[in-house]
This record gives C-alpha cells, sequence and structure tokens, in this order.
C-alpha cells in the first residue's frame, strides 16, 4: 500500500518565513493529486519535504506505514521528475535512466536490459547513446520520466515537468503522462501552476495559497463547488466574475442585485440557513462565464435572470466567443476583496488595479454565431444554477 | 572604428617586441645549453650556436665529461659533480608536485564540496580561516616552519615539503573549486539523491565530472606552485634525497666556480615542465586565475 | 497520531556533522600546522633569546630581539630597499601588464597565441627566471650586453648585478618580466568585459582613442586594478628568490630586502630569536595592507 499521508505539515525557513502553513493531505495509493497554486504558494516546497529535499519543520509524513521525516531522499523509494528535468550532461541518454540502477549496484547487463525496456516504453530507443543536449525538449523529458520510473518507486513526485515545454507539446505530453502513470499504477504527487493541467489530469486537486491549503477535491467538484473565491477564480479559464451584490429576501425568494438588476436565486448549490444570516448585507457573487450567454439566442429566459451591460471588447474564438461586457450600474471590487480573490502580494500592483476602478467588466463564453458588437448594449442571459455566493469578509462559499 | 594599415602594421611590431622581450632569456639558456664553455666566453657571444652541441646534456644525464671541461682542467671542481645530480633534483620535484597535486584534488575537492553544499555552524569560519592562512606570507612562516621541522626530525624528507606545499596550496584550492561547485546547478545533485546517492556518490558521479575544467585548473596551480616553490625547499633539505630542481640550480648558479653551459642546461631542464604544462592547460590556468581573483 | 520529530533532528545532525567536520578537519589540520602554528611559534620565539651558537641558554628577552633587530643599521636599509624596490616595481608591472592586454585584446589574426606566450615568464620557477636574467646581466659574460653593445646602445660592458647602483633595477627588471603576466591576464579578462558596443558609442560621440581609453575602459577595469595592486605589492615586499640568484643580497647591502634581511638573520648569524621576530614584523606589515585594501574594497563597494 503505498498511500501517502501529510499530517499538520509545516515549513519555516531559519529568516521566518513560513512557506507551508499546517497542510493536512491524504493520497491513496495509485492516485495523481495534483497540487495547484500561484507561485509562492509552498506547492513546490511542500513536494520538496515529501521528497526529502526540505526539512520537515512541523508535522509528518508518512509513505505506506513509514513515517519519512527524518530519511535522506534514497531511504525513501520514491522518484522526482524535475522543473528543468536535471539530466546529468555528461551521461548519456542510456546512462541518465541507468543511473539509479548503478547507484543500487544492478550488473550492467541487467541495466542496460531494463534501461532498453523503459526506453521503449517511452519511444527513446534510437536516442539511447546521445547526450542530453542533443535532444529536444520532449525527448528530455522523456528521459527524465525514465529515470524516474526505473526504480518503480512508491511514489512519483513531479515538479513542474511540463512548463518549459511549449504549448502544442506540453498538451501532447500531458496525455502521454495521464496514461503512463495509470498504466503503472504508482501514487503521484504532481505540481503545477497551470490550473488547466491541474484539471485535466489529477484525480484530485489540492488549490494552495501562501502556504495554506484552500481545498482538496476531485477536479469537477472545485469547479462546480469552489470552496472560496481564490479558488473560484483560480479555476476556470477566463476566471469567474465576481461581483459586490447585496442580498435580499423577497416573498419568501432570495434575491442578489447585480449592477442595477436583480436577480433571483433559483437553482443555485447554496445553503439556505447559511444565506439567512446574510439576508439584507453585501456578498459577493460569482458567475462562470460559460454560464452566460446573449440573451438574445437564449431561450425564454425571464427578467429576473438577466443582466445588462455595454459590450468592451468581443474575441472570436471559434469555438465561442468571448465578449467582455461592463455590468451597468456596478462598481469594481474593492481593493481587499480583490486580494481575497486574487493572489496580489504586491501592493504595486493593487495600485495599479485600483486605477481601472469603474465598472465590474464580466467576461461571458457566448455562442459563436453571437451578433452583439463592442460599444451596443447587450442582454445577458444566466443560466439556471450559475451564482456562487461568496462572504466579502472571508472569501469563503456561502 | 575601423584600423588601417598603418595601425595594423604597428601592433603587429608591438606583439614582435613582446614576443622577444618573453622569449629572450630562455632563447638565450637554450643557446648556451647548446654550447661549448669557451664559445660562452667570447665577447660578443654567439646568440646562435656554433657549433652547437649536446654534450653538456650527456654529461647531465651520463657523466661523460665534455673536451671542453678536460682542456680547463674543471674535471675536479665539484661543482661539475653537483650538476650530475639535476636529474635527481628533477625526480624529487616531480614526485613532491606529484601528491601535492593529489592531495589537493582529493581533499581540497572534499571540503569544498562541502563548504559550496552544507550549511552548518562553523563552517563559515573554518572557510575564513582556511582563506585567511592564504594572507599569510610565506617568509613570516618559513623560519619558524623551519624550527617546528626540526624539532621533528623531518627535515631533508620529501614528506615534509609535500605537507607544507599542500598546505600552502590548499587554500586558493578551495577557494576556487568551492565557487565551482557552488555554480553548478543544485537540481543534478538533488535528483542523484532522490535517484539513490549518497553524498559521495553525488559527488563522485555527477559533480567532479562536471567541474572537471575547475579541477584541471586547481591541479595545474597546484603544481606549479610546488615545483617551483624554492624557500621552504631550500631552508629544509639537504641531500639529494629531497632536493628539488630548483635549490639544485640555485646552488649551482651561485658559485662563482659554476660553468656556465651546465647552469643552462639546469634551467632548460626546470623549465620544460613548467612550460609544457602552462602550455597545455593554459586555457584553464587563466579562467581559475580570473575567476579567483574576481570573485572575491 | 504523535508527533515524534522532537527527537529525530538530533540524530540527524549528529550524522551529518560527522561528515561535514570529516571531509574539512584534514585540511584544517594541515593548515593550522603550517600557518596558524608556526605564526604562533614565532611569536613566541621572537620573546626568546635563541642563538644556535649558544644552544643552552635561551632566556626569555621580551622585546629584546625586536628592538636589537629595529635598532640595526641593516633594518633601515632592508626596510628602505623594500620600499624602493615595491614602489619601483609595482607601478611597472601594473602598466606593463595593462599596456600587453591591451594590445592582446586586439583583434588581429595570431594574436591568440600570444596570450600562450605571456603565460611562460609566470609558469617556471622564480629562481630559474633570476638565473636566465643572470646570464643575460653578467658583468662579464651577459649576453644582453654582448647584445647591447652590437646593437650599439652601449660601449662597454654593464655589471648590471655588481653595481650597487645598477643591481635594484636589475632585480626589478627580473622581477618585472616574470610577474607582468599575472596583471596582463586579469586585466584582459577585464576588457574583455566592455563590448565592442560601449566603445562604438564613444567613438560616434566623438571621443578620440585617448578619451576612449580614458573614460570608459579604465574606469571599468577599476576592480582588476585594485587587485592587481594588492597583490603585486604583496609580492614584491616577500621576494626572496630573486635576490638569492642574482645578487645574494649584495652588492654590500644594495638589495638586501626584507626577506633576505631575515633570511640571513636566521641562517647566517644563527639567531633563530631575531629571525622570529623580523618573521613576525612582515606578518604585521602585510597584514596592515591587507586590511587597508579591505577597507578600500568596501569603500568602493559603497560608494558604487
Amino acid at each position: 500500500m503505498a498511500q501517502v499521508a501529510l499530517t499538520h505539515v509545516g515549513k519555516v525557513y531559519p529568516d521566518g518565513t513560513e512557506a507551508v502553513r499546517d497542510l493536512d493531505l491524504e493520497i491513496s495509493h495509485g492516485e495523481l493529486v495534483v497540487l495547484v497554486g500561484p507561485s509562492g504558494c509552498g506547492k513546490t516546497t511542500a513536494l520538496r519535504m515529501v521528497a526529502g529535499l526540505e526539512e520537515i519543520t512541523r508535522g509528518e509524513i508518512r509513505i505506506g506505514e513509514r513515517v519519512i521525516n527524518d530519511l535522506d531522499p534514497r531511504e525513501r523509494d520514491i522518484a522526482m521528475v524535475f522543473q528543468n528535468y536535471a539530466l546529468y550532461p555528461h551521461m548519456t541518454v542510456l546512462e541518465n535512466i541507468g543511473f539509479p540502477l548503478k547507484l543500487a549496484g544492478v550488473a550492467r547487463s541487467d541495466r542496460e536490459e531494463k534501461v532498453r525496456r523503459v526506453a521503449r516504453t517511452l519511444g527513446l530507443e534510437r536516442q539511447l547513446d546521445r547526450k542530453p543536449r542533443q535532444l529536444s525538449g520532449g525527448q528530455r523529458q522523456r528521459v527524465a520520466m525514465g529515470r524516474a520510473i526505473i526504480r518503480e518507486p512508491q511514489v512519483f513526485l513531479m515538479d513542474e515537468p511540463l512548463s518549459n515545454l511549449d504549448a502544442k507539446l506540453r498538451v501532447q505530453m500531458r496525455a502521454e503522462i495521464s496514461t503512463l502513470q495509470k498504466d503503472i499504477g504508482v501514487t503521484t504527487i504532481y505540481v503545477t501552476h497551470d490550473q488547466v493541467e491541474a484539471m485535466t489530469i489529477g484525480d484530485r486537486v489540492a488549490v494552495m495559497r501562501r502556504g495554506e491549503l484552500l481545498q482538496y477535491a476531485e477536479p469537477q467538484e472545485i469547479y462546480d463547488r469552489p470552496g472560496n473565491m481564490f479558488v473560484a477564480g483560480f479555476i476556470g479559464s477566463p476566471p469567474m466574475n465576481l461581483i459586490e451584490a447585496e442580498l435580499s429576501r423577497a416573498n419568501g425568494a432570495f434575491r442578489v442585485t447585480l449592477g442595477d438588476r436583480q436577480v433571483t436565486l433559483g437553482e443555485e448549490a447554496v445553503r439556505v440557513s447559511r444565506l439567512e444570516a446574510y439576508a439584507g448585507r453585501a456578498v459577493v457573487a460569482g458567475i462562470r462565464p460559460e454560464s452566460l450567454e446573449d440573451a438574445a439566442l437564449a431561450a425564454d429566459v425571464p427578467e429576473d435572470r438577466r443582466l445588462r451591460g455595454v459590450v468592451t471588447l468581443r474575441e472570436a474564438l471559434g469555438s465561442d466567443a468571448l465578449v467582455y461586457f461592463a455590468v451597468e450600474g456596478s462598481r469594481a471590487l474593492e481593493s481587499h476583496v480583490r486580494d481575497l480573490a486574487h493572489d496580489i502580494e504586491d501592493p504595486a500592483q493593487l495600485d495599479e488595479l485600483d486605477r481601472d476602478a469603474g465598472q465590474a467588466t464580466f467576461v461571458g463564453r457566448f455562442h459563436p454565431h453571437t451578433r452583439v458588437r463592442t460599444g451596443e448594449s447587450v442582454e445577458v442571459a444566466i443560466q439556471p444554477g450559475a451564482l456562487t455566493l461568496f462572504d466579502p469578509e472571508s472569501g469563503n462559499r456561502l | 572604428m575601423k584600423r588601417g594599415p598603418v595601425q595594423t602594421t604597428l601592433l603587429v611590431a608591438a606583439a614582435l617586441v613582446l614576443g622577444i622581450m618573453i622569449l629572450l632569456p630562455f632563447l638565450w639558456a637554450l643557446s648556451a645549453s647548446l654550447q661549448t664553455e669557451s664559445a660562452l666566453f667570447e665577447r660578443p657571444p654567439h646568440w646562435v650556436p656554433d657549433p652547437a652541441t649536446t654534450e653538456n646534456y650527456k654529461y647531465v644525464f651520463t657523466g661523460d665529461v665534455p673536451q671542453a671541461y678536460e682542456v680547463r682542467g674543471l674535471l675536479r671542481s665539484p661543482v661539475t659533480q653537483e650538476a650530475r645530480t639535476l636529474p635527481d633534483g628533477l625526480r624529487n620535484s616531480f614526485i613532491v608536485a606529484f601528491f601535492v597535486v593529489l592531495i589537493n584534488l582529493v581533499l581540497g575537492a572534499l571540503a569544498a564540496y562541502t563548504f559550496a553544499r552544507e550549511r552548518f555552524r562553523g563552517g563559515q569560519a573554518a572557510f575564513v580561516f582556511i582563506l585567511g592562512s592564504r594572507l599569510l606570507p610565506a617568509v613570516a612562516v618559513a623560519i619558524p616552519i623551519y624550527m617546528i621541522l626540526r624539532e621533528l626530525g623531518l627535515l631533508d624528507t620529501k614528506l615534509s615539503l609535500v605537507l607544507v606545499h599542500s598546505a600552502f596550496t590548499l587554500p586558493f584550492t578551495i577557494w576556487v573549486l568551492t565557487l565551482y561547485f557552488q555554480s553548478l546547478p543544485r537540481e543534478m545533485e538533488e535528483a542523484a539523491r532522490v535517484d539513490g546517492a549518497t553524498r559521495f556518490d553525488a559527488l563522485r558521479y555527477v559533480v567532479l565530472p562536471l567541474a572537471a575544467p575547475g579541477l584541471a585548473a586547481v591541479g595545474a596551480f597546484a603544481f606549479l606552485f610546488s615545483y617551483s616553490e624554492f624557500m621552504f625547499a631550500l631552508l629544509t633539505t639537504s641531500t639529494t634525497n629531497a632536493k628539488t630542481v630548483p635549490v639544485m640550480i640555485s646552488a649551482i648558479s651561485v658559485n662563482p666556480d659554476a660553468s656556465y653551459t651546465l647552469i643552462a642546461v639546469g634551467i632548460i631542464l626546470s623549465v620544460a615542465a613548467p612550460m609544457a604544462l602552462a602550455l597545455v592547460f593554459r586555457r584553464y590556468i587563466t579562467s581559475g586565475l580570473v575567476a579567483s581573483l574576481t570573485r572575491e | 497520531m504523535a508527533v515524534a520529530t522532537a527527537t529525530r533532528p538530533a540524530k540527524r545532525f549528529r550524522r551529518s556533522s560527522l561528515y561535514t567536520w570529516g571531509t574539512i578537519l584534514p585540511v584544517l589540520a594541515l593548515v593550522s600546522l603550517f600557518t596558524l602554528f608556526p605564526f604562533v611559534y614565532a611569536a613566541v620565539n621572537s620573546t626568546r633569546q635563541r642563538i644556535l651558537t649558544i644552544p643552552y641558554h635561551q632566556p626569555f628577552v621580551g622585546l629584546e630581539n625586536y628592538r636589537e633587530v629595529i635598532s640595526s643599521d641593516t633594518f633601515g636599509v632592508a626596510v628602505r630597499n623594500t620600499l624602493v624596490f615595491a614602489l619601483l616595481t609595482v607601478p611597472t608591472v601594473t602598466a606593463l601588464g595593462l599596456g600587453v592586454a591591451l594590445l592582446l585584446n586586439q583583434r588581429v589574426r595570431g594574436f591568440g597565441v600570444l596570450v600562450a606566450l605571456v603565460l611562460l615568464p609566470w609558469s617556471i620557477p622564480l629562481v630559474s627566471a633570476g638565473i636566465m636574467w643572470r646570464l643575460l646581466l653578467h658583468g662579464n659574460f651577459g649576453s644582453l650586453n654582448g647584445l647591447l653593445m652590437q646593437l650599439g646602445i652601449i660601449d662597454s660592458y654593464v655589471p648590471w648585478l655588481s653595481d650597487p647602483d645598477k643591481a635594484m633595477g636589475a632585480v626589478a627588471m627580473a622581477h618585472v618580466w616574470r610577474e607582468f603576466p599575472l596583471p596582463t591576464i586579469l586585466f584582459l579578462a577585464g576588457l574583455q568585459t566592455i563590448t565592442p558596443e560601449i566603445l562604438e558609442a564613444a567613438w560616434l560621440d566623438r571621443a578620440t582613442a585617448w578619451q576612449r581609453f580614458r573614460y570608459v575602459t579604465l574606469p571599468l577595469l577599476k576592480a582588476p586594478l585594485l587587485i592587481v595592486l594588492v597583490y603585486e605589492t604583496m609580492i614584491a615586499v616577500s621576494v626572496f628568490d630573486l635576490v638569492y640568484v642574482l645578487t645574494g643580497g649584495g652588492p654590500g647591502t644594495s638589495t638586501t630586502l626584507f626577506s633576505w634581511y631575515a633570511y640571513t638573520a636566521t641562517f647566517k648569524f644563527l639567531n633563530l630569536g631575531q629571525g622570529a621576530a623580523l618573521s613576525f614584523l612582515m606578518t604585521a606589515a602585510l597584514l596592515i595592507v591587507i586590511v587597508i585594501y579591505m577597507r578600500l574594497i568596501r569603500l568602493r563597494e559603497e560608494s558604487a
């Protein structure tokens, strides 16, 4: 059984910076879990603690039944793929992949045989005599994977393995890694800052920010029911639209004011009990672009499920049209709310954003045949169940 | 900023002057070593040996006394005997230098790797201490070292030379290698550790191969230092057990009865090896020098 | 789930501590034995009267050795000679090094070879260099004399090494010949960091070659310059090998440099106490130079 369990894991550097705070994570055998978040969120630090390349300041990490806190990397039965591949430049591909076996004392002939087998799986048979500098990015990546696979470890650790590849290659390799992992069936922890990667490749996704774990669930769950504003804004592209609104109760139904419109909450997945507590107060409402549509193309959407705005930009994607519009009568987000929603550490950046304060701008994924044009006003339909509400102080979902 | 033909000619001329300036002493020593004693005493001297003879070299290696000496009756001069010990001197110099290089490469690399990669209490202090010792000039400790070696009964041994030379070359070696190791990306060593390497394995299979240029540089320096070292060798050696080449040729040269041709042979023999080394390793030497002294 | 990390770090610390100190200890031991320890030994011995011809009488004499040494005539001469020598050689070596570096930096075909050539004087033992120059400069048989006479520059052989006025110059010449490669290499490296674009920009600004040199090149060479100056000063002050083979301190005391003086006091006069005192003084002087150097560096960094 190769489960990995992190319990109350924390990392504090000698100068006082807390990179990881109270991380609790349980990864089942054979699962591929993605740690995702903006740079500096502690995901790489957490991975390196599992690897043994960083000291664990607090808490405990287990692989299977063993507590591995004080074990050297080589004693943990893990393998790691580094962001820059960390291939040994003076060794050939064959020697690179075979290196772990060499260190373990495996005889040369056995070693070679195993390396060839692994190379065949990865399509590297013809590169075996080459040196890393003679390989393409994708090939180098595969060599790094080969080196990790060959030891048949209990856990794979991957530190942004695809971030050095171009977009097309990334998509291709993503699929390859996913397939490979399923075939081999080894427990994997994968770190990335790319939320698309996280969503597509992970069995479960752990969203981190500033050293803390915000949400740990299956991709769809994170998408449909984000735990807080940051997760909502981080996952999904374009990110979820957020706007400050006021919750009110009228005639037994809950309504939010979005801009100068009142929208009734219908099939939203909210807990009515919590809504009661927020009645008459400010909340933050979120709507994913995918849930907005040109009202002219949406069938029979009632008045109380519509927004009105003026189109500022229209981008044709082919499959959709991204339409940016200013929500009439709205206000841009307050800076502290923005801070909760994004990961803005630099106050200068915050000032920059404040400068384009004005009206809240939403983006919607409309049907490509929408007729709206820049400068025109538009009526936008909100799909059922599309509204997510957040507490403006804590950022958590209601 | 094109350069005209006049400027180019001037530059080439300057280069020629430089070349002559550098080579003049070598050429004369070479020429003198290939002449007979009497030819040497003519004024003005022949720059090109005429006639050229290798009898001086033959004497040093085989003991066949050149005709010139018989004529002048120098056969009984103790100096000429001294010249015959030159091969022993060369042997001693090479042996000592070899072990100094070995010690530098092994102990130096090991210590440098620790300084480069490990963070530990007292590490900074130890590093500064080792480097700081290099600032002490040789003269300041030569005499005390002589006295210490005398007490220990280690005078006139190759061992003491090896130890002293190593003590003097290790700081520089560690300084350069530490810088060098630090410049290698950590990821490769981390990958090695995850792959199952101990620190020694990582050093041996990953770091050292990549640090080969740095190792070549420090090795060359250590050799050149040890080979050329004069003062300690002078003070502590007295017989052909341990006398190094610099000591021998200086002894020959300060003797007023010395035959100049033999002195010249001594010089040529003494500079052949380091010159060859410098030529072969020049790239490493220059980059090592620059790296160490400009990255204070 | 108990958090069992409190006791473990200690074990790991001890284990890795053994490794780290284990790799450093041999070097530390060697270095201490031959640098720190002798230094202390010298300091201690300098306060004792230790004359090898009076072996059993080694009383503690406090600073007597120092007093004797400093008040001796030779001391003053040695200090003066050393200063003169340093003043003579350091600027020369620096200027020559810079000049040759500028020359080598020119993009002329074949100049790459010159770099190899330039290393040669530096690579050989100092005594060999010294003896080579002796062969050239010898009053009776020196070939340089012969050459100069043939070229008509002089009328008769110049007794470079036996004339008190000229001996220092001769030693300086040999020293400069042997040392200039080092500044050359350092300056060359510094020059190579000055990209052609910077100089072209200056040229477009109508700067003459001299102005380009003075206002663009030279300021950028400050770092190597400082290093060269300090290093060459240290070297000049500790010159020994050349004196030994070229002049033996003479004629008279014209080339008795400080290190030579310390050597003769110990080995000719067999006064270990005084020799130790002199060594100590030398170290002190050099350390002062180093401290001044450090200060200069810090000043430069702060103003940068």
